[in-house]
C-alpha cells in the first residue's frame, strides 16, 4: 500500500528507472500483477501470445495499423515538442557560433566549468550519503513500525513530494536566514550564530530533505523483506548486536542503499531551483552554470555543450555506481531468499 | 525485533526530528503568510491578512494565480488524453521498439529540468512561443505526459485483456469495446495521471522560468522572481495558496490509486 | 432483434478446412492442418495437453487468431476474415471475463445492448438467461461479490442470453474446484440440451471429455489424432497416444506376425479382428488396466505375465496394482475392490488378459 503511494508520485518513475538498474524490479516495489487467471501455463501463454501476437497478413496488418494510429498523437507530439527541440540543442552545440567541437573543447579546457563540475559532484555526493544517512534509521523504523505507525511515517516522508517546490524554497530560506530558526537552534546546542542562506551546508539542508523520500521508499521496500529470523539466528549463535547488524543487516539492506543512493546521485546533479535560491552564484551547480550561460550569454551552443556534459556525468556516475555495487548486490540479493 | 531500550528510544527520538525536518518547512508558510509584520522572522510576532490583500489586489500576483490555473487545465486535459493513449497503444503494440517508445514518453521526467527549459527555450524563440499561452501549454503537457502515461500503465498492467475479448464476442466493436469496457475499468488510473498533470504544471518553474516574459507569468514564476529579484513579502500568502491547490489533488490521487488497488485486492482475496 | 424470443435456437455447423497457423516471427506452424466437421447442435470437445492447439483452434473460430491458411466456415459461410464482433459467436472464459465495473444484470445486457434490443426486450431475455443459470436473485451484485461457480454461470447466462448459435467454452471449469466442476459439468450439459446449441469445449480433462461430448478431437502437437464418440476414443484409440491420453493404458510394442505380437520379451495373442486390420509389423498393443485381472489364468487364449508387486492403491470402489516385470516394465492392474485377491507388496503375481480386450493399434515411435 505504502508502495502505492510511491508508486503514483514523481519518484516511481525515477524507482522504476534507476531502480531496475539495482536489482529492485518494479515488483519489489510492490507492483503486483493482478490476475483472476488460473489457467494452466500453456494456455495462459497461448492467451498472452495471442493478445500480442495475433497475426496472419491482411487483418492483422490492418490492426496493427490501428494500433499505430492509436500511438501516433502522442508520439507525434513528444517528439515535435520534446525529442526535436533536445536534437536542435544538440546540433547546435556543434555549430554556435561555429562549426566543429569547439564548445566541447572549452568545456574540456576551460578551468571554471571543471571546478564547477567538481563542485556539482561533490555536493551530489553530499546530499546523497546525508540523505542515505538519515533515511537508514527512519527506514528501519518504518520497517518494524506497527501499521498505522507506518503509515504515518510513510506520509510524513512523502510530504516534501507533495508540496509546492517554490513554497518548499521559500520556506527554507526562511528558516535558514541568519537568525532565523535553524540558526537558533545551532546556538541552542551551543554552536553559535550560523550563516547557512547561501552557504553550502544550507543547500544541503534543504536538497536532503527533497531528496529523503527517494531513498527512503526503496531502503524501507527492502528492508520489509529482510527476515529479521535470520538476526534472532545469529544472536543465538553469540553474534553481539553490533556484529549481527554489520554482518547481517546491513549487507542484507545494502539493495535498499544502493538503489537509493543512485536515485538521488543522479537527481541531485541536475537539480536548480533549491541550489539557484538558497545558494550563490559563488557556488553555483552545473544547472545554475547552464543557465546563465543562456540569461546572460545566449549561448545556445555552450549551453547545449553543457547541457550534454551534464548528462554524460550522470551515465558515467550511474555507471560507476552500477560497477560498484554490482558484486555486492548479487551475494546480498541471492541471501534475501529470491528477493 | 527485539532492541535494548536505548537503541530503540534513540532510533524514535532521531525519526521524529527527520520527521520535524520533513514537515515543518512544509508548515511553515502558513503562519508566515500571516504575520503581521514586515519581515519573516518567525515566530510571527503578531498577526494580519495584509499578505492576502497584497496578493488579491495585485494583479501581477492575480494574474499570475489565473494563468497558473488555465495552463494546468488544459495541460492537464492534453497530458491525459495523449499520455492514455500512448499507455494504451503501447500496452496493445507488438512492434519491435517498444520499450524505447516507452522511454521515449517518460523522457521529459528522466531528462534534468534545466535541460529541457534550455532546449524548450531555443525552440520557442524560432516558433514565437515564448510569453505565450499555447507555448506554456504545449510544454507543461509534454512534462505530464510522462505522470499519465505510467499511472496508466499501470493500471493496464493489472487489466484483463480476455475482458476485451470477451467484449468483442459479446458484440462490441474495438471502439466501443475500449469506451464500455477497458476504459471504465482503467478510469483511477487516468484520473490519478490528470490530477499528477495538473500538479506538475500548476508547480512547474524551471522551464517556466525560461519561456516567461513580463507580460505572461505563472504563480511559480512570480514566486519566483519575488524571492530572487525583489523581496516581495506576499510569496508568503502565494506560498500557501499553491499548497492550498496542490496539496488536496495530490493526496487525492493517491488515495484513488490506493483505494483502487484495495479494491482489486478484494476481489482477488 | 428477436425480442420476447425463446433463448433456443438450433445450433450452426462449423467447418474447419485445411486451417494452419504460424504466428508472425516464427518459422514453425503452431497448427498443422486442421479438417473438422462440428455439426449443428453437436457437443464438440478438444482435448489435449498443453501447447496442443486446442485453444489456438477455438480462438481461431472466436476471431481472435486470424488463420494462417485455410477457412472455416459457418454454416458454408467463410467467416475466417471477419472480426470477433461480427461472428454472432457466444463464448465462456476460463477466467470468467466478467466485466468487473458491472453487476450481473449489465454483464448480461451487454451483448442485448450492442444489438440494440429494445429495453422490454433485454429484460426479459435477461430474466430469462439469470433463471436459466439458477441466479434470478443475484442480479444487481457485482462479480466480485459471487463465489467462482457464481462467476462462472453469470458468464455462461452472458453468453447464452442474445442466441447465438455457437457456444465457445475456453477450459470454463479449470479455475474451480472439483465438487464445483462437477456440478457445473451437469449443468452445462443442461444447458446443451435443452438450447440445442453448438458447443465448441476445450478442456485438458479427460473425464470432462469423456462425460459431456457428443465427440472428442484429441489434438496433439498441433493436430488432431482422432475425432470421435467418446466410446470410439476409449474403446478403438487411433494409437497408442490417445489410448495413454485417454485413461490408464498399458502399452506393449513390438511387431505383429499373424495374430501373435512379438514384443521380443513375450507374445501375446491379439484378437483376430484387431490383427486383421494391422497389416505386420510395428504395433502397439494396448490394454486396460481394468481389463486386467491378477490370479491363476483360464487356460488358452489368455495371455499372462508374470511380475512382482511394487504397489497397492486402495481408491475405494477399485484397487490399483502396479506389478513390475522382469524387464522392468511397470503393468498397472485396476481390480475391483470386491475382488479379494489379497496381494499385497513383493508378492509374485500372474496377470492375464483376454485377447479380446487387447487394443491394437499402429506402432508409435514416440509414445509412452
Amino acid at each position: 500500500m505504502f508502495d502505492h503511494i510511491l508508486r503514483s508520485n514523481a519518484a516511481r518513475h525515477f524507482e522504476i528507472e534507476l531502480a531496475s538498474h539495482c536489482g529492485f524490479s518494479s515488483n519489489n516495489l510492490g507492483v503486483t500483477p493482478v490476475s483472476t487467471s488460473t489457467a494452466t501455463g500453456d494456455d495462459k501463454k497461448a492467451n498472452r501470445r495471442a493478445t500480442e501476437d495475433s497475426s496472419s497478413v491482411k487483418r492483422d496488418r490492418r490492426a496493427r495499423r490501428m494500433r499505430l494510429l492509436i500511438l501516433a498523437p502522442p508520439l507525434a507530439f513528444v517528439l515535435l515538442l520534446f525529442v526535436y527541440p533536445a536534437l536542435e540543442l544538440l546540433w547546435r552545440s556543434f555549430t554556435d557560433p561555429e562549426s566543429g567541437f569547439g564548445n566541447y573543447v572549452r568545456i574540456a579546457t576551460d578551468p571554471v566549468v571543471s571546478t564547477v563540475i567538481v563542485r556539482t559532484v561533490i555536493m551530489a555526493a553530499i546530499v546523497t550519503v546525508t540523505s542515505v544517512v538519515i533515511a537508514y534509521p527512519y527506514a528501519h523504523l518504518m520497517s518494524i513500525a506497527t501499521d498505522r505507525w507506518r503509515m504515518v511515517l510513510t506520509a510524513v516522508v512523502l510530504i516534501p513530494l507533495w508540496t509546492s517546490l517554490m513554497a518548499r524554497t521559500f520556506a527554507w530560506i526562511v528558516l535558514l536566514q541568519n537568525d532565523g530558526p535553524v540558526s537558533g537552534l545551532f546556538e541552542l546546542f551551543g554552536f553559535g550564530p550560523v550563516t547557512l542562506l547561501g552557504t553550502t551546508p544550507g543547500v544541503v539542508i534543504a536538497m536532503a530533505q527533497v531528496m529523503l523520500p527517494f531513498v527512503v521508499m526503496p531502503m524501507y521496500t527492502n528492508m520489509k523483506a529482510i527476515d529479521l529470523r535470520l538476526l534472532d539466528a545469529s544472536r543465538s549463535l553469540g553474534a553481539k548486536p553490533f556484529t549481527v547488524f554489520r554482518k547481517i543487516y546491513l549487507p542484507l539492506s545494502f539493495p535498499g542503499i544502493a538503489s537509493g543512493a543512485t536515485l538521488v546521485l543522479v537527481l541531485s546533479l541536475g537539480f536548480y531551483v533549491t541550489p539557484a535560491l538558497i545558494g550563490t552564484p559563488q557556488n553555483s551547480m552545473f544547472g545554475q552554470y547552464i543557465a546563465v550561460q543562456i540569461n546572460e550569454l545566449v549561448a545556445f551552443g555552450y549551453a547545449g555543450a553543457l547541457a550534454v556534459a551534464l548528462i554524460a556525468v550522470t551515465l558515467i556516475l550511474l555507471g560507476g555506481v552500477r560497477i560498484a555495487t554490482k558484486t555486492k548486490m548479487s551475494d546480498s540479493q541471492s541471501s534475501i531468499g529470491g528477493r | 525485533m527485539e532492541k535494548p531500550s536505548f537503541g530503540r528510544s534513540f532510533l524514535i527520538a532521531f525519526s521524529a526530528l527527520v520527521a520535524a525536518w520533513l514537515v515543518v518547512p512544509t508548515l511553515i508558510v502558513i503562519p508566515i503568510s500571516f504575520t503581521g509584520e514586515s519581515s519573516f522572522a518567525f515566530p510571527p510576532q503578531s498577526w494580519s491578512l495584509d499578505y492576502y490583500k497584497n496578493f488579491f489586489s495585485d494583479p501581477r500576483w492575480l494574474n499570475s494565480l489565473f494563468n497558473s490555473l488555465l495552463i494546468a487545465l488544459v495541460a492537464m486535459t492534453i497530458a491525459t488524453v495523449l499520455g492514455t493513449m500512448a499507455a494504451y497503444g503501447l500496452s496493445i503494440a507488438t512492434f519491435r521498439g517498444k520499450p524505447a517508445a516507452h522511454q521515449l514518453f517518460l523522457g521529459p521526467l528522466i531528462m534534468p529540468s534545466i535541460v529541457v527549459a534550455v532546449a524548450t527555450y531555443l525552440i520557442f524563440l524560432q516558433w514565437h512561443l515564448v510569453g505565450t499561452l499555447l507555448g506554456f501549454i504545449v510544454i507543461h503537457a509534454i512534462l505530464g505526459i510522462p505522470f499519465v502515461v505510467t499511472n496508466v500503465t499501470t493500471a493496464l498492467s493489472s487489466f484483463d485483456y480476455n475482458l476485451e475479448r470477451a467484449a468483442a464476442i459479446l458484440g462490441a466493436s474495438r471502439f466501443k469495446t475500449f469506451m464500455q469496457v477497458t476504459l471504465p475499468i482503467i478510469r483511477p488510473g487516468i484520473v490519478a495521471g490528470a490530477l499528477f498533470a495538473f500538479v506538475i504544471s500548476f508547480d512547474e518553474v524551471v522551464v517556466s522560468l525560461f519561456i516567461q516574459s513580463p507580460m505572461l507569468q505563472t504563480l511559480p514564476v512570480r514566486m519566483y522572481a519575488s524571492v530572487a529579484e525583489e523581496v516581495d513579502p506576499t510569496i508568503s500568502a502565494a506560498s500557501t495558496i499553491v499548497l492550498a491547490v496542490s496539496a488536496p489533488l495530490l493526496l487525492l490521487a493517491n488515495t484513488r490509486t490506493k483505494r483502487k488497488t484495495k479494491k482489486s485486492e478484494v476481489s482477488h482475496a | 432483434m428477436h425480442s420476447g424470443a425463446r433463448l433456443s435456437e438450433t445450433g450452426a455447423q462449423i467447418d474447419l478446412e485445411s486451417v494452419t497457423k504460424v504466428y508472425r516471427g516464427s518459422t514453425e506452424e503452431t497448427i498443422k492442418g486442421i479438417d473438422l466437421s462440428i455439426k449443428e447442435g453437436e457437443f464438440m470437445t478438444f482435448l489435449g495437453g498443453s501447447g496442443t492447439g486446442k485453444t489456438t483452434t477455438l480462438n481461431m473460430i472466436a476471431g481472435f487468431e486470424t488463420v494462417t491458411t485455410g477457412e472455416i466456415h459457418l454454416d458454408g459461410k467463410d467467416i475466417s476474415r471477419q472480426k470477433p464482433h461480427e461472428r454472432g459467436l457466444g463464448m465462456v472464459f476460463q477466467n470468467y471475463a466478467l466485466f468487473p465495473h458491472m453487476t450481473v444484470r449489465e454483464n448480461i445486457e451487454f451483448p442485448l445492448k450492442q444489438r440494440k434490443v429494445s429495453p422490454k426486450g433485454i429484460a426479459q431475455q435477461v430474466n430469462e438467461a439469470l433463471d436459466m443459470v439458477d441466479l434470478g436473485q443475484f442480479g444487481e451484485r457485482l462479480p466480485s461479490q459471487l463465489s467462482g461457480g457464481q462467476q462462472q454461470r453469470v458468464a455462461l447466462a452472458r453468453a447464452i442470453v442474445y442466441s447465438p448459435r455457437v457456444l465457445l467454452l475456453d477450459e470454463p471449469l479449470g479455475a474451480l474446484d472439483r465438487r464445483l466442476r462437477e456440478s457445473l459439468q451437469v449443468e452445462i450439459s443442461r444447458i446443451h440440451r435443452e438450447l440445442g446449441l453448438t458447443f465448441v469445449y476445450v478442456t485438458h480433462d479427460q473425464e470432462e471429455a469423456l462425460g459431456m461430448s457428443d465427440r472428442i478431437a484429441v489434438f496433439r502437437d498441433g493436430q488432431i489424432e482422432q475425432v470421435g464418440t467418446p466410446t470410439e476414443v476409449y474403446e478403438s484409440p487411433a494409437n497408442s497416444f490417445v489410448a495413454t491420453f485417454l485413461g490408464d493404458s498399458n502399452v506393449f510394442s513390438g511387431s505383429l506376425k499373424g495374430d501373435v505380437l512379438d514384443t521380443g520379451w513375450a507374445q501375446f495373442k491379439v484378437d483376430a479382428g484387431m490383427s486383421s486390420n494391422q497389416q505386420s509389423g510395428a504395433m502397439d498393443l494396448v490394454v486396460r488396466p481394468e481389463h486386467m485381472s491378477i490370479g491363476d489364468p483360464p487356460a488358452a487364449p489368455h495371455n499372462s505375465i508374470t511380475g512382482g508387486v511394487i504397489s497397492v492403491m486402495f481408491q475405494g470402489a477399485y484397487r490399483r496394482v502396479s506389478v513390475e516385470l522382469s524387464n522392468g516394465l511397470v503393468c498397472l492392474v485396476r481390480e475391483p475392490a470386491s475382488v479379494r485377491s489379497g496381494v499385497s507388496i513383493g508378492d509374485r503375481v500372474t496377470v492375464w488378459w483376454h485377447p479380446v480386450v487387447g487394443i491394437a493399434v499402429a506402432g508409435e515411435k514416440a509414445s509412452a
